[in-house]
């Protein structure tokens, strides 16, 4: 019986990488998950591109705060936690000297939670033409919507 | 008045910017701030969070997401040590390949049928 067989061909080098995103940080793993992601690409040296809607706007929220933890719990969960912005901002920051990151938050998304004038340095408060950029741009896209 | 609560988990979540699962630290916030008495049910694929010697650190940029050491055993040994009574279900550890010697110390172990019970013994419930 004859094997059918294919030319093998190396997958292209990926480039750039268009990641939309719709979760807020202190619900589930998905913002970690997608800076974890971020970190290794621009190692890499693969261009980022973040969509964030939704939830994902509050991310990039430059008022938050290293709060306390209740006093009963401390022993258990320390003082205090770090928040997701300063992490942001790091990428963001890491990629002016490699390869790039850019985080679009959807402007429709941040003026209905109030954020719009809330957003930190370095992030990009854009509009669904921008998505279309992404994606149309994109060696690979990767969606992580807000389901539970 | 609910003064005896059951608090179902049903679905784990790691590594948020919350230090463990909010769920579960809400949960332990009840049973160590307020006289309710607050008992906690791990079923379907929440029964991880009973798995002991999990290891949650994780950096990025070279920076610890927690600053302090803290996991799900920490949590559920934070609860048990208050009075809570945590029980999860032998079928669907058993899905997942967990043992009863893989869950934290003071971790029940009991069938689905047994769950029902539960509802019985509770006046009022709270399911994540």
């Amino acid at each position: 019986m004859a094997t059918e067989t294919t030319p093998s061909s190396a997958p292209a080098k990926v480039k750039r990488v268009a990641i939309v995103l719709a979760t807020g940080s202190y619900q589930r793993e998905a913002p970690t998950t997608v800076l974890r992601l971020v970190e290794k690409l621009l190692q890499r040296g693969v261009d980022v591109n973040v969509w964030a809607f939704e939830e994902a706007v509050t991310l990039t929220n430059k008022d938050q705060i290293d709060h306390n933890e209740p006093g009963s719990l401390q022993k258990v969960l320390g003082e205090k936690h770090p928040n997701i912005g300063r992490f942001i901002d790091q990428m963001i920051r890491a990629g002016l000297h490699g390869a790039k990151l850019d985080w679009v938050s959807c402007i429709l998304c941040v003026q209905e939670r109030g954020v719009e004038k809330h957003q930190m340095g370095g992030s990009i408060v854009g509009t669904l033409g921008d998505l279309w950029k992404f994606v149309k741009a994109a060696d690979r896209v990767i969606c992580i919507p807000t389901y539970r | 008045m609910a003064n005896k609560v059951l608090v179902v988990f049903e679905k784990p979540i790691y590594l948020s910017f919350e230090p463990v699962d909010p769920h579960v630290f809400a949960t332990a916030l009840g049973v160590s701030d307020t006289p309710v008495e607050v008992n906690v049910l791990l079923r379907d694929s929440a029964v991880t969070y009973g798995v002991k010697n999990q290891q949650v650190n994780v950096k990025i940029a070279g920076q610890d997401i927690m600053l302090h050491e803290t996991s799900p055993e920490k949590v559920m040994t934070f609860m048990i040590e208050h009075g809570a009574k945590i029980r999860a279900v032998s079928e669907d550890m058993k899905m997942r390949g967990i043992n009863k010697e893989d869950l934290v110390q003071g971790i029940e172990v009991i069938s689905e049928d047994d769950s029902v019970r539960l509802l019985e013994e509770h006046d009022s419930f709270m399911v994540w």
